[in-house]
């Protein structure tokens, strides 16, 4: 089991803030979320002419008395958006258990977020090549708190499939972000995941945790190299040495910049987290400076 | 130039090539790791491909591989030769020890070791030259060592029997360092070369360059010698003291005869002898084991042929000998004792007002003088009609006023003339000065003295103080002014041939000069114009002692002669025997002899004798001298592949 960052502290913190998603969503009524269509909400957002079929109780009489002329008065509309966080739970995220906990205690902060702002939120956990949706449709923090004790139980095992992203049914279109937390340390095609979410007009956020050692490898000599989700396969054998190292921080740059272009290319944001950043700045720092919280 | 190892075991240190590639076959041991992905890992392999760090494994192996044959090279002492040094012949040098001791045979006859030395040297070279090509040079080590031959090969052999049949034993020591040191010569040459030493000398280890050959034949050799003999006069009568070495194994019963020649008790010399029976025995485990006896012998004694009651005050000469010893060495079996007649110097004193002080000063100093010289001092009594004497004095001393006869006959000429306090009449000696007017100083006033003079040696001029004093007016160079009083010279000498002169232009009485400045000064009176002729009346060969001359010349006979007018002059003893010395004063008729005794070494009357030197000549040693060694080069180069080694383990350290 990882260690997470849950405490009352931290979430106290959270609930200052809130997620910030893109307007263009449509979501579910009842939320807090203003999109650009008009509704039922109490804020004013602007007149226009009465045409044909318009509810008549919506024209502003007032308006009709000094120019003789029918207006609608609108309004804006607040909906409740889908916060669905797809958790890479494949060993590989258990290498370095400070990595797991990272990982998990980012999936609550932003989780938190989302009841706090009355949004519903989904877990689903990739592992051994299906996606798991342990605790369902979570809103209310109660709900969450609970949801969220048995999340730092998780065990993180076998490999993680992002295709099977794209076989979940219920993902509506337009109806909320989706977050994937990952290391992406995989040869498994998770663009595909990106693309049908991005496809379903997601907002889609990706995340990456990587820990100390996979950005800046320190170790050398003979070693056997064994992949954890697949050993047989992916094993290598290697002398590290130091030209070797530096040759990985050059290839590890490279990928954090392919992925960052793909995601861009999708219109996604990518956010890249190293595990000796503390969680607060994280939050408070990267995901705010990408606009994903305010 | 010749590349040469000089240990060639070395090379052994290469077989570790061998273990460096066992080490680099061995399967290495891989640590398991496990990690995320291998993702990275794989772009890293792809792109270290591209780079061929195969390269890098195969360029340490050379590396390290260069290094340990670098490094076995330089264990196997790499030396740099000139072609010229490498002689491929043999080279034999020869050292003979030509000391007294090489002197020594067989008791009762036979071959002595210098010969046997020889002939052993000359059939070691005809072997030599027998089985292969080759050179030899000899060396004969006496006090002054010297090649006999140098460098003669098989074709000029004639040469090395010539040299070896003239070559010749000293009477003196040998240097065998600096013979040696003429052999390293050779070694620097030739580092092959091999050095036979034939001494009778037992030496310690002297490296593996030097053979030595001992001739010395302690079954058959033993030697008794005189050492030295003193004496002393012991209640009115000479006490002798002979001082005997015994060395080897000898049981002998012998007199040792003593001829007493000239022996005088002031009533007329003679002859006698006196016969001491000893016995000399000496039982040795060791061969260098020593025994020396001192026989003491009183002149008189009965008991051996003396005449009792009968005592003598000097006496010419003592040949003490122990006869048909038939023992190794005879050069140290007959022994001269010189020194029964010490010198005498006489003293004339003339003064019309006698004072104390002289005849007190030449009586302490002749106290002091006791074992050198006898000084005879005569004041002439001109009231009593004795008239001074201008001739057969060493020292002339006119005190005041001149006497009439010297004035008439003119100053004496075979002695050292000292004016003190001369009044007018001395201006009549013409001898170069005349007498000026009295200067009386308002106080004693301290004299000084510009540059040193013999006559002023130990005396400090500052605690001599003057009162009055005459001014005497001097010709050009005639005097020589050697102390002041204020401006005024106070003190004249003159010493030439026929004048030796000491003008003192002030009284004694008028002045401070007396006590310790004034014995000095009649003591460098002596020492200036009539030193000893030698210090000691008997000498070690090879010894050098300060030959003064009293005179104008002195005659050397004996071993050599010849006659010497520079002095001092130092004289070198090179054979055993009596020297005389004539000591020719010029004007004066009588001559002084002086007779020394020079003896062998007490070294060299040592048969046996171990030596503690320590000089070693190595041929190992001596490698650095003559070839330029590459070790430093080697390891320079070694050191470079190290680092360059290093920087290609430490771009792969991580």
């Amino acid at each position: 089991m990882a260690s997470t960052y849950f405490d009352d502290k931290f979430f106290g913190r959270l609930e200052n803030l809130s997620l910030y998603l893109q307007s263009t969503l449509s979501g579910y009524y009842g939320g807090k979320h203003l999109i650009k269509k008009y509704g039922q909400a109490m804020d004013f957002a602007d007149f226009r002419r009465y045409e044909l079929g318009d509810d008549i109780r919506s024209i502003d009489w007032n308006l009709f008395a000094r120019f003789d002329k029918y207006f609608l008065k609108l309004f804006n509309d607040e909906r409740q958006m889908h916060i669905r966080i797809f958790i890479d739970c494949s060993a590989s995220m258990d290498v370095y258990p400070q990595k797991a906990g990272y990982a998990l205690s980012l999936a609550a902060a932003l989780g938190f977020l989302a009841v706090c702002g009355n949004d519903k939120v989904s877990f689903h956990l990739l592992k051994n090549g299906e996606i798991y949706d342990p605790f369902g449709l979570i809103v209310g923090k109660n709900t969450f708190l609970r949801a969220v004790r048995d999340l730092g139980k998780v065990a993180f095992d076998g490999e993680a499939d992002f295709a099977a992203i794209s076989h979940i049914e219920s993902v509506s279109s337009g109806d909320g972000l989706s977050i994937i937390i990952s290391d992406f340390m995989t040869e498994n095609d998770w663009h595909k995941a990106v693309d049908y979410l991005v496809w379903k007009k997601q907002q889609v956020l990706v995340m990456q945790v990587l820990a100390a050692e996979e950005i800046e490898p320190t170790f050398g000599g003979r070693f056997d190299l064994v992949d954890v989700e697949a050993a047989d396969k992916r094993n290598l054998r290697l002398k590290i040495v130091r030209s070797m190292l530096d040759d990985y921080d050059d290839v590890f740059r490279e990928w954090l910049d392919e992925i960052s272009k793909f995601c861009l290319s999708r219109g996604a944001t990518f956010v890249s987290a190293d595990t000796r950043t503390p969680l607060e700045i994280t939050v408070f720092r990267d995901l705010f400076s990408c606009d994903i919280i305010r | 130039m010749v590349l040469r190892w000089l240990l060639p075991f070395g090379f052994l240190g290469a077989l570790g090539v061998i273990a460096l590639l066992v080490f680099y076959l061995i399967k290495p041991q891989y640590k398991e790791l496990k990690v995320s992905g291998t993702l990275l890992w794989q772009r890293v392999m792809a792109r270290q491909k591209r780079q061929i760090p195969v390269l890098s494994n195969i360029l340490l192996f050379i590396l390290q591989s260069a290094l340990i044959i670098l490094m076995a090279v330089a264990l196997a002492e790499p030396t740099l030769f000139s072609k010229n040094v490498l002689l491929e012949d043999a080279e034999y040098v020869v050292v003979i020890d030509a000391s007294a001791g090489m002197r020594a045979h067989a008791a009762g006859g036979g071959r002595t070791r210098f010969e046997r030395a020889v002939q052993a040297a000359e059939d070691n070279i005809n072997e030599l030259f027998e089985g292969e090509e080759g050179s030899v040079s000899i060396i004969l080590a006496d006090d002054s060592p010297y090649y006999l031959v140098n460098g003669v090969d098989k074709n000029r052999r004639n040469e090395i029997a010539d040299a070896l049949a003239a070559a010749k034993c000293s009477s003196g020591a040998a240097d065998i360092e600096k013979a040696l040191e003429l052999a390293r010569g050779q070694l620097d040459a030739n580092p092959y070369a091999k050095i036979f030493l034939y001494t009778d000398t037992e030496f310690g280890d002297m490296g593996t360059a030097i053979t030595v050959m001992n001739v010395a034949d302690s079954d058959k050799e033993w030697n008794v010698a005189i050492l030295g003999c003193d004496f002393v006069i012991r209640d009115n009568e000479y006490v002798f003291d002979i001082h005997v070495g015994i060395y080897g194994n000898v049981a002998v019963k012998q007199n040792v005869k003593m001829s007493i020649y000239g022996a005088d008790n002031g009533k007329g010399a003679k002859n006698y002898e006196l016969s001491i029976p000893v016995s000399f025995e000496s039982y040795a485990d060791s061969p260098e084991y020593e025994t020396v006896k001192d026989i003491s012998v009183c002149a008189s004694d009965p008991m051996c042929g003396g005449e009792k009651d009968w005592f003598f005050d000097t006496f010419d000469e003592i040949r003490i000998e122990i006869p048909d010893l038939n023992d190794s060495v005879s050069d140290d079996d007959v022994y001269y004792v010189y020194g029964g007649k010490r010198d005498v110097v006489k003293v004339e004193y003339w003064s019309d007002e006698p004072n104390t002080f002289w005849q007190l000063g030449f009586t302490s100093l002749a106290n002091n003088l006791d074992k050198k010289r006898i000084i005879s001092f005569r004041e002439i009594y001109h009231d009593a009609g004795e008239s001074a004497e201008s001739e057969n004095y060493d020292f002339y001393i006119f005190e005041h006023s001149i006497p009439p006869e010297i004035l008439s006959s003119g100053l004496p000429k075979d002695g050292v003339v000292v004016l003190a306090d001369p009044d007018m009449t001395a201006s009549q000696l013409g001898v170069g000065f005349t007498v000026g007017k009295k200067v009386t100083m308002p106080r004693p006033t301290e004299c000084t003295a510009p540059a040193p003079h013999s006559l002023l040696r130990y005396i400090d001029p500052y605690v001599v103080r003057i009162t009055e004093y005459s001014l005497l007016d001097v010709a050009d160079g005639s005097l020589l002014p050697v102390m002041y009083c204020g401006v005024d010279p106070v003190m004249y000498v003159k010493n030439t041939d026929d004048v030796k002169l000491v003008v003192l232009p002030f009284s004694i009485n008028m002045a401070d000069f007396y006590g310790r400045e004034f014995m000095i000064f009649l003591y460098n009176c002596l020492e200036t114009f009539m030193p000893v002729t030698l210090d000691s009346y008997d000498y070690t060969i090879g010894d050098s002692a300060q030959l003064n001359c009293k005179g104008v010349s002195v005659d050397v006979s004996g071993k050599e002669n010849l006659t010497l007018r520079e002095f001092p002059t130092e004289y070198v003893f090179n054979e055993t025997g009596t020297y005389t010395f004539t000591t020719h004063f010029g004007l004066r008729k009588d001559d002084e002899v002086r007779k020394v005794y020079v003896h062998l070494s007490p070294e060299e009357s040592k048969l046996f004798e171990q030596s503690d030197f320590r000089t070693t000549l190595d041929n190992s040693e001596l490698t650095g001298e003559f070839g330029t060694d590459l070790f430093v080069w080697f390891a320079a180069v070694a050191l470079i592949l190290l680092m360059a080694e290093w920087y290609i383990q430490f771009k792969n350290m991580v």
